[in-house]
């Protein structure tokens, strides 16, 4: 096995202890930083080292940092996503739960860059245990001085606040992850403006994964380089793979990007678990799914896009020979319709409408036409909707139709034969 | 949930830690949700006297505090059980089980989901990924996750909560 | 300037113009749900998608600023294609159950389809039903579920431009579902504003409800008689039977914006007691006469007291019309011979010529006549004893909305807490007649600070005026009230002088309560002026013994003015009115006249435009318009006759004021450009004397404010069955000091001054100070016992709060 960076101390009962952490080399990465880089240094060594978010776009991070403007006279903030919530993902509570001050430090990495001095972590609802090890965290990183004021004697200080989810997987998309701290309903805004410019109560605000930031003490302790040389070019560094659904050994993985995904799910996934796969979910189930014809897509962000799916959230769910594609269709666009915010029409009439004939279909009342309806909801939601929700909902609901059309029309004939 | 306090009561016994969270934040709409979920440790639940209460001590709209706690799945707007078994029903669990798990807890506990048992011991929900589909089926129990569920594995549970006192909620 | 290529046709627009924008512009017609000018950018319904090339899906055109070079397909097949996609899918859950809305004929989402869907659906399931009955969120809006697209259109419009946050929306999701707190709509100002905006039959009118079809109705287009904003609607009736208001977004400066006085108070024109017929008193009681018997009776007792030099003194309303107006100052000039003519029964502290003056030099000078909203344009807004939300809601709509626009700020002295307080930057409660010791603060070099209130005020306000380059200074007329109306005058002119100098530019608008107010002035329906300003010095002889003879058209002036000394004999009084009034039940002739709605004429609102009113019925058969009967009474006095005729009038107003009507040709034929002969403002003021500090220490007496409401406007509004039972009677609001809400539950305050007494339930407000007690004209003018008729405005009264009684009786 490669090496592990991200999870370290992971099976370290006390991997969550400051003191764990610190002797693993934690917090040097801040000092470093603090020494020798000023902020735009910092921006930039992240940019060369090419660090791309791990939250879903796969946006890099050094260029999102980089449209903060310089000369605002905002207060700027930093948000963390960690309302992880896409089904197959469970990267962020691992982290969180097991290692938390990894994603600290890298908060206050992030802050020094862009200059900010009151960030939120936005932790869902549910992660109760990562909550707790966060707050513990953050209690022992101001105990020692690396949270507050003048932090390790530098300019820079930062306070961290945890902002609970409550339960609204939009609330992921950054836009309506601000929405909700400010108070409100968690639904998208408006770009432009962006965040960085106008974000958190209108301020330049930067929002990161806790998985990207929790990259940034590692990226700086051994430098960009190190960093840039692990995986591929186009996507390097360290990076988590959620394994889950119908495989043998599900489990979060440390591996290196560009992995076929055929060989993540038979060598580190231990296989299906019952006879074959029949397909694969690379990246959480907003991604389009693969049939088993094609696992030798390299897993990273360029190559799963060009193969017409998405990293997403690295969340790889592994579909056996018994799965049923219209059943795990109709969850998935059940799923959407459920966690759509209701504001733009395609999302929120589209999806629930779509769920409705699914659910047809599968009770038996499939009728002929019925897959060119979804078809034709697919083409209306795809690329109408207001924010990604509604694409990926489409998306993968498209994905499965156009891999196993015949699986939905043997179900509709069955009945139509039988009626 | 909040019956037999008065609009006052409740808004006495959050104000102090109101009055903390609201700290963290520049504006005070912001500590809506902080606001409904120590409420909702509190009493167990939101409804309308809470939404008056939060409202009030943060001096905001009351439709604005309602149109939070209605948007966000987690605030319990009905009373609850004393555990609240959460069950992931999403595509990691389904395909591990999920839907066999969900019709032996009905059968045992004798509700469909959302209800609450006639004892008021346990409310039953079906719910999105947890996010701990490597545990899946995986439930929640009040806040602690239990994964790679069988049907044994949940009579266990349910025995073991049976006779719980509702958990310490904060 | 941005060049484009839109369908084909190169655009040349103004940086950060939306493509939405450019196309209304060339008159292409891109559908939208969402979108409204008024409201912030929302893109959420998704039927505006455009082609952009280069770009990989297609953008909403309402929120897609034009970039240069872009090329833009709005009519694409793919454009097309996707419209009726949004359709279709908009329509899947959306019922068809047309024919029993009340939108039907005037729904956005029917005619988009009609327009560009495809005629069928392929969605066949059944359609979701979100709830079986509707839900009436209060006595004037309900709400239907199953018909909301979700545009928010309502939400945003009650939260950004009323300012009221009465509602929200509900759940996510499909499940989103619009309403208030508890399915009802707490802090709502009942203005339907929503039920307007709502492209579709979702929210809607109660008064309304199933009462028509929109293309039964029969539509006449005239302006709100409620207050100064002047809001122009469209009264629509069927056979003669008023129906309902609607109004237009592209009307008036209100445009679609009504409050709830416009919206649902025009039933008032079917309310109160109307006088029918000509009427002497006789034997102490009124008996039904002839037109001739009555006029002969005005002719002949003002023919006599002509002669032996007595006292007449002419009242008009402020609601009646510019050629009312100015036919009655004629008939009052000229056959009765009389400078004793006012149109407003509340401004005592006019009746001194100073103020006049004073006056006079505002309205001729530094008082623009121009579009509020352009005056909104400047970058500070101060509202001076102005309740603007109460008295003139949809002029508080369009500052709310102007402070949305950027980077303004406000500023509010007034004596009544505000809808506005909370986006002003300073805010201070101050007693009418008390804005000129303020001014005087403000503009003084060296602002002292103190701890007092005003002073700290002052001190604020200072800084904030001092750092605008353009102020919009908008005055109430609660003052003009008080015995100190002429020093506020002064010094509001001194502090125009003040800001000018200081290179500022300084807008001035009045706001008043009455829809006429300015228009009654400009035609000469005031003491010691003429019409157009002029000023009349050749003062008829001076006469201040009691009055002889009172001639009141539309007012109602006993709770007021007329306070003859108790051993005078009280005047000849004649009532020239639509309906019975507490003066008209004393009158010793009663003249009956056509109501609001039942003349043609002319309004000037606040900003001096100049707009028609139309009538929306006929008057009875045999009744007289009030200039008809002028001429008569001239006629039986022997007098040249006096026009009737309304164009003929405005001719002969044209004549003696030029700009008259010119409001929106406007621009250099300014009021400001004509002679006056006004004597110049003397000498810079010194400062007032500050009010005598408060002997703190337990206070039982506080100054007694009146005023309009939300749902109040005099008499009118005191007509509309529909505005009088979203009152629910009497109160007296205030601020009772701290202290549990339940602790103030059920209380009642008495108000007594001089052996007069005023009982009604409390009203808690924590807004207003500690020195105030706000009771609705209209309760105390019901009340009857004339607490309004001090000298003393606001007079000083005991207030005591008793335990709880029976609400529902007042006095
Ligand atoms: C519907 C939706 C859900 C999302 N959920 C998450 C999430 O749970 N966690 C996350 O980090 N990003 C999520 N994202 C992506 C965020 O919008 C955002 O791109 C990300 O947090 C940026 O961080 P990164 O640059 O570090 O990846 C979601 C996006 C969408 C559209
Ligand atoms: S696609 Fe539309 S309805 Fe769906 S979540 Fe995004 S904004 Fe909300
Ligand atoms: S009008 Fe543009 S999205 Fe609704």
């Amino acid at each position: 096995m490669s090496e592990q960076v991200l999870l370290k101390n992971i099976d370290d009962p006390n991997g969550h202890k400051i003191e764990t952490y610190e002797a693993s080399g934690g917090y040097q990465g801040l000092r470093i930083v603090l020494r020798d880089f000023s902020p735009d240094e910092v921006i930039e060594e992240v940019k060369s080292a090419n660090l791309r978010g791990r939250g879903g776009a796969g946006f890099p991070t050094g260029l999102k940092w980089g449209f903060v403007p310089k000369d605002s006279p905002l207060p700027r903030y930093l948000c963390c996503n960690a309302d992880e919530g896409e089904p197959g993902t469970f990267k962020d509570r691992i982290l969180m739960e097991r290692d938390p001050h990894q994603l600290i430090e890298g908060m206050v990495i992030a802050a020094y860059a862009i200059g900010c001095r009151t960030a939120y972590l936005y932790i869902r609802g549910e992660y109760h245990l990562s909550i707790d090890h966060c707050q513990q965290a953050i209690a022992a990183a101001h105990a020692r001085g690396y949270l507050g004021a003048n932090i390790l004697d530098s300019d820079h200080s930062l306070e961290i606040h945890i902002h609970k989810g409550a339960g609204a997987y939009i609330c992921g998309e950054e836009t309506a992850m601000l929405e909700s701290i400010e108070g409100r309903r968690g639904l998208p805004k408006l770009k432009p403006p962006f965040p960085a410019v106008a974000g958190l109560y209108d301020c330049p605000t930067v929002v990161n994964n806790v998985e990207t930031l929790a990259c940034l003490p590692h990226l700086f302790r051994r430098g960009g380089e190190w960093f840039a040389s692990i995986g591929p070019d186009h996507s390097p560094g360290p990076k988590l793979f959620g394994l889950s659904g119908q495989l043998k050994r599900p489990g979060l993985y440390e591996l290196p990007m560009g992995m076929a995904l055929g060989e993540m799910l038979e060598v580190h996934g231990g296989g299906a678990l019952t006879g074959k796969f029949k397909a694969a979910i690379p990246g959480g189930v907003s991604a389009p799914m693969f049939p088993r014809s094609a696992f030798d897509v390299k897993m990273d962000f360029s190559s799963l896009a060009a193969a017409g799916s998405m990293l997403g959230s690295a969340g790889v769910i592994g579909l056996d020979e018994t799965a049923s594609i219209p059943v795990v269709a109709r969850r998935i666009t059940e799923f959407f319709s459920h966690e759509s915010c209701g504001k733009c029409t395609p999302c929120r009439e589209g999806l629930t409408w779509a769920a409705k004939i699914l659910r047809r279909i599968e009770a038996g009342q499939g009728q002929v036409g019925d897959v060119d309806q979804l078809e034709m909801l697919c083409g209306g939601i795809f690329g109408n909707s207001f924010c990604a929700l509604g694409d990926g909902a489409a998306w993968a609901l498209g994905a499965a139709l156009k891999h196993f059309r015949p699986e939905f029309d043997a179900l509709i004939t069955a009945q139509s034969q039988a009626g | 949930m909040s019956d037999a306090r008065s609009l006052s009561d409740i808004k006495s016994e959050l104000a102090a830690q109101v009055q903390q969270v609201m700290t963290r934040y520049p504006t005070t709409r912001s500590a809506i949700m902080p606001a409904l979920d120590l409420a909702q440790q509190k009493y167990g639940g939101v409804d309308g006297l809470t939404y008056q209460a939060v409202a009030e001590l943060l001096d905001v709209p009351e439709i604005w505090v309602f149109e939070v706690a209605s948007f966000y799945s987690l605030y319990d707007r009905a009373a609850t059980g004393r555990h609240h078994i959460r069950l992931c029903t999403n595509l990691p669990c389904l395909l591990r089980g999920a839907e066999a798990l969900m019709r032996h807890l009905q059968q045992r506990l004798a509700v469909g989901p959302g209800e609450t048992t006639g004892d008021g011991r346990f409310t039953l929900s079906a719910v999105e990924c947890l996010g701990a589909c490597e545990l899946a089926p995986v439930l929640m129990a009040n806040r602690q996750y239990h994964g790679d569920l069988t049907a044994a594995k949940l009579d266990a549970l349910l025995a073991s909560l049976a006779d719980q006192p509702a958990e310490e909620m904060s | 300037m941005v060049t484009c290529i839109f369908d084909g046709q190169t655009l040349e627009v103004d940086p950060g113009t939306t493509i939405l924008t450019a196309a209304r512009q060339v008159g292409t017609d891109i559908p939208t749900f969402c979108y409204h000018a008024r409201l912030s950018l929302s893109a959420s319904c998704r039927m505006c998608l455009v082609e952009v090339e280069g770009r990989k899906k297609l953008e909403p055109a309402c929120a897609t600023v034009i970039a240069p070079d872009m090329v833009i397909h709005s009519q694409s097949a793919r454009v097309v294609t996707t419209r009726q996609d949004m359709l279709e899918i908009l329509l899947a859950n959306h019922p068809l159950d047309c024919p029993v809305c009340d939108k039907g004929g005037e729904c956005e989402l029917q005619d988009t389809v009609y327009q560009y869907g495809k005629g069928d659906s392929r969605l066949r399931d059944p359609k979701r039903v979100f709830r079986e009955a509707d839900i009436e969120l209060n006595k004037v809006i309900v709400f239907n579920a199953n018909r909301c697209i979700q545009c928010q259109r309502c939400v945003r419009v009650c939260e950004e431009i009323v300012g009221d946050v009465a509602l929200g929306t509900a759940e996510r999701g499909l499940d989103s579902e619009i309403t208030g707190v508890g399915n009802s709509l707490k802090d709502c100002s009942h203005c339907g504003n929503c039920i307007e905006v709502c492209p579709v039959g979702a929210l809607m009118s109660i008064p309304y409800r199933y009462k028509a079809r929109p293309w039964d109705l029969e539509k006449t287009e005239t302006i709100c008689g409620m207050c100064g904003t002047g809001c122009a609607f469209t009264v629509e009736t069927a056979e003669g039977a008023f129906k309902r208001v609607k109004s237009d977004p592209d009307t008036g400066l209100n445009k679609e914006l009504l409050c709830a006085k416009g919206r649902f108070g025009f039933d008032a024109i079917d309310g109160g007691r109307r006088i029918e017929q000509p009427m002497i008193r006789k034997n102490g009681a009124l008996e039904v006469v002839s037109w001739n018997e009555a006029i002969a009776a005005v002719a002949t007792k003002a023919c006599d007291i002509k002669a032996r030099q007595g006292r007449i003194q002419g009242h008009i309303s402020p609601r009646q019309t510019n050629e009312t107006g100015f036919v009655f100052q004629q008939m009052m000039r000229r056959v009765f011979e009389t400078q004793d003519v006012h149109s407003s029964t509340r401004f005592s502290g006019l009746d001194s010529p100073d103020a006049v003056t004073a006056l006079a030099r505002l309205v001729t000078g530094p008082m623009q006549r121009r579009p509020l909203q352009s005056l909104l344009e400047a970058d500070c807004i101060f509202l001076l004893g102005a309740n603007i939300t109460e008295e003139n809601p949809v002029s508080g709509y369009l500052v709310r909305s102007a402070m949305n626009a950027g980077a303004k700020r406000l500023i509010i002295a007034s004596s009544r807490p505000c809808g506005l307080d909370p986006i002003a930057a300073a805010t201070l409660r101050l007693l009418p007649g008390n804005e000129a010791d303020l001014l005087s603060r403000l503009i003084a070099d060296t602002p002292q600070i103190q701890s007092n209130p005003a002073d700290q005020f002052a001190h604020k306000a200072a800084g904030l005026l001092a750092g605008s380059k353009h102020i919009a200074l908008l005055i109430g007329t609660e003052f003009l009230r008080s015995p100190k109306a002429a020093e506020c005058l002064r010094w509001i002119e001194q502090a125009v002088r003040h800001f000018g100098a200081q290179g500022k530019k300084l807008d001035l608008q009045f706001l008043f309560d009455r829809p006429n107010q300015l228009g009654l002035w400009d035609m000469g329906c005031l003491a010691g002026l003429a019409p157009g300003w002029q000023g009349i010095h050749t003062a008829s002889p001076a006469n201040d013994g009691p009055v002889d003879l009172h001639y009141v058209v539309g007012a109602d002036p006993l709770h007021s003015i007329l306070h003859p000394a108790t051993d005078a004999k009280p005047p000849f009084l004649v009532v020239h009115s639509s309906h019975y009034s507490k003066a008209a039940e004393q009158a010793d002739v009663l003249l009956p006249a056509p109501s609001y709605g039942e003349e043609d004429g002319t309004y000037t609102n606040n900003e001096g435009r100049v707009q028609s009113l139309r009538s929306v019925r006929s008057p009875k058969q045999d009744l007289l318009g009030a200039r008809q009967v002028f001429n008569l009474i001239s006629g039986a006095m022997r007098q040249r006759p006096l026009p009737v005729d309304a164009d003929q009038i405005r001719d002969k107003i044209a004549a003696v004021y030029p700009v008259f009507g010119q409001f929106d040709q406007g621009l250099g034929r300014t009021v400001a450009a004509m002679a006056y002969s006004w004597p110049e403002a003397g000498p810079l003021l010194q400062g007032v004397a500050p009010p005598p500090p408060d002997d703190s220490g337990p206070r039982t007496c506080r100054s007694l404010l009146s005023g309009d409401t939300l749902f109040q406007s005099g008499q009118l509004a005191a007509r509309s069955s529909v505005l009088s039972s979203l009152d629910n009677g009497a109160y007296v609001e205030m601020n009772p000091g701290a202290g549990a809400e339940h602790a103030f539950e059920g209380l009642r305050v008495t108000l007594s001054v001089a052996g007069k007494s005023f009982t009604a339930p409390l009203k808690v407000n924590h807004s207003f100070d500690a020195e105030t007690v706000f009771v609705p004209e209209r309760f105390l003018r019901e009340h009857g016992q004339g607490f309004l008729s001090g000298v003393e405005y606001p007079c000083l009264v005991e207030v005591a709060l008793s335990g709880s009684g029976d609400p529902s009786e007042t006095g």
